[in-house]
């Protein structure tokens, strides 16, 4: 009858055990990760996960074996204190009969591991998170000249209100021309009248760095974009520079519309950068049914509304769609007819 | 024992757990009741209390109960029960009670109740156009008690939980009255919005205030919906508003108090028919705002207006911009011209005050700082005909809470925003000044864009 405890997290430990295993089926691992940071985040992730998950099992099925070896009856004779060590172990019995010794051996082990994970994580965390490491403007690549598209995203409860440069402005910096870098600065802190300001639609495109400058209104907000592998907490009276590059598109042109959650058709490059496939009339081609639809959920408990603040990220397939949209966008956001 | 407490806790969590139930819908021991809070029916937003700087506290505004406005922390305790006995603010819990008891059941008859919403009463026409079918409104009364209700409350009263802690103040349906609208308020005031304009607020949020953007988070298949139960809360609360301030006489006596009577010829077995006469009357109304003919035109700027003459172009404006060397100097003109008439003040080119007296206008008449002084920048608080404490919007800021395209501020600067004191300037400015008025208040917030007009605000 005592063992029932025993039984209870015997099965706890099971449950964990088939689930872990059985995960990469039911869609419960990772969500697809669309940008260059993402081979090294899950790497960092799995290497985490599994040094940990070795040793809650070690430790889960340790506590399950003494419920069951030392689980007496009411009234029976304790057993008796062990004196001699397993079998099994008897290589480590210079440690295991001194108590100091085992004390500082699970001591120092733990702190191995987590100084490793400290190092091992340095190199990722200074690529996504330093300000020296992100896109610049004009940089060359090649025979090409990278110009990030900034956006400027101002959470508030509970939205995000997103601001991007005029499609003139925008097509003008895409020369690279090193006059244009100080209005490419000016960007971030200075609003201009003809930007275009969107509500919780984060727009951009495969291959090339979008670099977000994220303010809050309020309270602490965290821009986060799971596919991405970006998350940044929005601190009221700071600017924070986020970047990603996407790999992966998901938003089509169907007719005159823009629609999202599509997936296209084609294959990654060395870099890893999906190129699609244009069909016959020139037009990428892409799966009708919707899969593909990337969230933009606040990561940080803001308010009552944090539950439904959530943007939507859209990739266009290649510059020229996305810069097709934006003139739409503007034309939308300054429009000057019409009702609604 | 040792396992009972386990045990137990385990099987009180799972208890309490189910209680809770898996509905998403309202109970249906949830009714919308008769309102218990007082009725603003001031006739001009100053009536209910002066003008401030800061904004009322939490819990204060708008009022719960009649007696609140005795609160000394009150906005409108300087006036107190004098709204009262000036009939400015109407108690509902004076009207005697067995009328009360008969609107409460006809109501629930007409409009169903949070669960089963319905619109009984009207013209199955009418209910096409208004989408106020009954699986529209049970779906918008779903989602409207998962996203709407911690605010808005369940009778669309601005009186939910969260709304204490709001301000600006959620929107009290019950009025009929809806700010941001694209109807023209010029050919008749406070008219009802179109349904593009609720889902258009719900599609894009309300920048600077609580209300945030519900798409993409809700699709049109759920925002219309939505759109569809607000309209069946705001036609609710106006039968019931204009029941209680049209159909009795209220009067107060020093020596007797407040006394409320129901006019001649209104018995409680009448209370049905003419609660269905209000709702009908503000229906057709609805009706008539639905009508795209009824929406704000909104011409391009004509740069051969010519008020005096429309038939001779030639002799209009065209006169003044032909002379103009650059679209520069162009926007300086019409910097001058919306300076002129916002602060009613002289232009500061000649040219400007030419335009003006071509067009026929006179910045007295306009004198946009008389509420929104110094830009906005110190604009006081005022009672709004909800009774809530509101403030002219500071241009300075950059944020248009009724959209800020150019086409959304034309909207307001023509047909004004109800309910608060912007009043509609369609009828006293020109197609061409509004223009210039909008995007003059455009580049109040960038400094480039001042500079561009020649606006000097410091």
């Amino acid at each position: 009858m005592n063992k029932f405890w025993g039984i209870v997290f015997a099965v706890v430990l099971a449950v964990c055990g088939l689930s872990f295993v059985v995960s990469p089926w039911m869609g419960w691992g990772l969500p697809e990760g669309v940008s260059t940071h993402a081979v090294a985040v899950d790497n960092l992730w799995y290497v985490i996960l599994w040094i940990t998950g070795f040793f809650f099992f070690l430790t889960e099925a340790i506590l399950v074996a003494f419920l069951f070896l030392y689980s007496g009856e009411p009234g029976a004779k304790k057993p008796q204190r062990a004196t001699g060590v397993p079998p099994a172990l008897s290589s480590l019995g210079a440690i295991l009969h001194d108590p100091h010794r085992i004390e500082m051996a699970w001591t120092l082990i733990p702190s191995i591991i987590l100084l490793y994970i400290a190092f091992a994580q340095i190199g990722t965390w200074a690529e996504v998170k330093y300000q020296k490491n992100m896109p610049e403007f004009g940089k060359k690549e090649g025979n090409a000249t990278i110009v990030p598209l900034q956006v400027d995203v101002s959470a508030r409860q509970f939205e995000w209100r997103i601001r991007y440069p005029g499609h003139e402005r925008f097509t003008h910096w895409l020369k690279g021309d090193k006059a244009d870098a100080a209005d490419f600065a000016s960007f971030a802190k200075k609003p201009q009248a003809d930007d275009v300001h969107l509500v919780n639609e984060l727009h951009t495109w495969t291959g090339e760095p979008t670099v977000v400058f994220l303010t809050t209104r309020d309270v602490i907000h965290s821009f986060n974009i799971p596919v991405m592998r970006v998350k940044q907490d929005a601190l009221p009276g700071k600017t924070i520079p986020v970047w990603f590059v996407p790999t992966q598109a998901n938003t089509a042109k169907v007719g005159d519309a823009f629609v999202d959650g599509k997936r296209f058709k084609g294959k990654a490059n060395d870099k890893g950068i999906y190129e699609y496939a244009k069909n016959a009339s020139g037009q990428f081609d892409f799966d009708a049914e919707p899969a593909n639809v990337w969230d933009l959920p606040c990561a940080e408990l803001c308010g009552w509304g944090h539950y439904r603040m959530i943007g939507r990220v859209y990739v266009h397939p290649s510059q020229e769609q996305f810069l097709e949209w934006l003139e739409k966008a503007e034309k939308e956001a300054h429009a000057r007819t019409g009702s609604r | 024992m040792k396992r009972f407490i386990p045990v137990l806790v385990v099987g009180l969590t799972v208890f309490f757990m189910g209680l809770a139930g898996c509905e998403d819908t309202y109970s249906s021991a949830v009714k919308y009741g008769m309102r218990t809070d007082p009725l603003m029916i001031a006739a001009q937003p100053g009536d209910l209390g002066q003008d401030v700087y800061d904004p009322d506290r939490p819990g204060l505004l708008p009022l719960f109960k009649a007696q609140d406005v005795l609160v000394p922390e009150n906005p409108m305790s300087a006036k107190g029960m004098e709204l009262f006995a000036t009939n400015k603010l109407r108690d509902p819990m004076l009207i005697p009670a067995d009328f009360r008891q008969k609107a409460e059941e006809a109501l629930t008859a007409m409009f169903g109740t949070p669960l089963d919403p319905k619109v009984e009463g009207i013209e199955p026409a009418a209910r096409e156009k208004l989408k106020l079918d009954d699986k529209e409104l049970k779906e918008g009364s779903r989602l409207y008690r998962i996203h709407c209700v911690h605010c808005h409350g369940v009778a669309g009263n601005g009186h939910g939980p969260t709304s204490r802690w709001i301000n600006p103040h959620p929107r009290d349906f019950r009025q009929g009255l809806f700010k941001f609208m694209s109807v023209d308020q010029t050919v008749k005031s406070n008219r009802p919005p179109r349904r593009e304009d609720l889902y258009h607020t719900l599609k894009n949020g309300i920048e600077g205030t609580g209300m945030a953007a519900f798409s993409p988070l809700l699709k049109p298949e759920q925002l219309n919906p939505i759109v569809s139960y607000v309209i069946h809360l705001s036609i609710r609360g106006k039968a019931e508003f204009d029941f209680i301030s049209d159909a009795f006489d209220y009067t107060f006596d020093k020596a007797t108090g407040f006394k409320v009577v129901a006019k001649e010829g209104l018995e409680p077995a009448g209370v049905a028919e003419a609660l269905k006469e209000y709702l009908n009357l503000n229906i057709s109304k609805w009706i008539e705002s639905q009508d795209p003919k009824e929406a704000i035109q909104v011409p391009a700027y004509d740069w051969n207006y010519n008020k005096k003459d429309p038939k001779q172009p030639e002799a209009g404006e065209w006169k003044i911009w032909k002379d103009q060397k650059d679209d520069a100097k162009k926007a300086l003109i019409r910097g001058a011209i919306a300076r002129a008439l916002f602060n009613n003040e002289k232009p500061s080119l000649p040219e400007a005050a030419e335009i003006l007296e071509m067009r026929g206008e006179d910045p007295k008449a306009v004198d946009c700082k008389q509420c929104h002084t110094d830009y906005g920048r110190q604009a006081k608080f005022k009672f709004d005909q909800w009774g809530t404490l509101v403030r002219p919007n500071n241009f300075t800021n950059g944020v248009f809470r009724g959209g800020r395209r150019p086409v959304d501020i034309y909207h307001r600067v023509h047909s004004g925003i109800s309910g608060s004191g912007m009043t509609p300037f369609g009828k006293t400015l020109s197609t061409n000044s509004i223009w210039d008025m909008v995007d003059f208040v455009q580049a109040l917030s960038y400094p480039a864009m001042r500079s561009k007009l020649g606006v000097q605000i410091d």
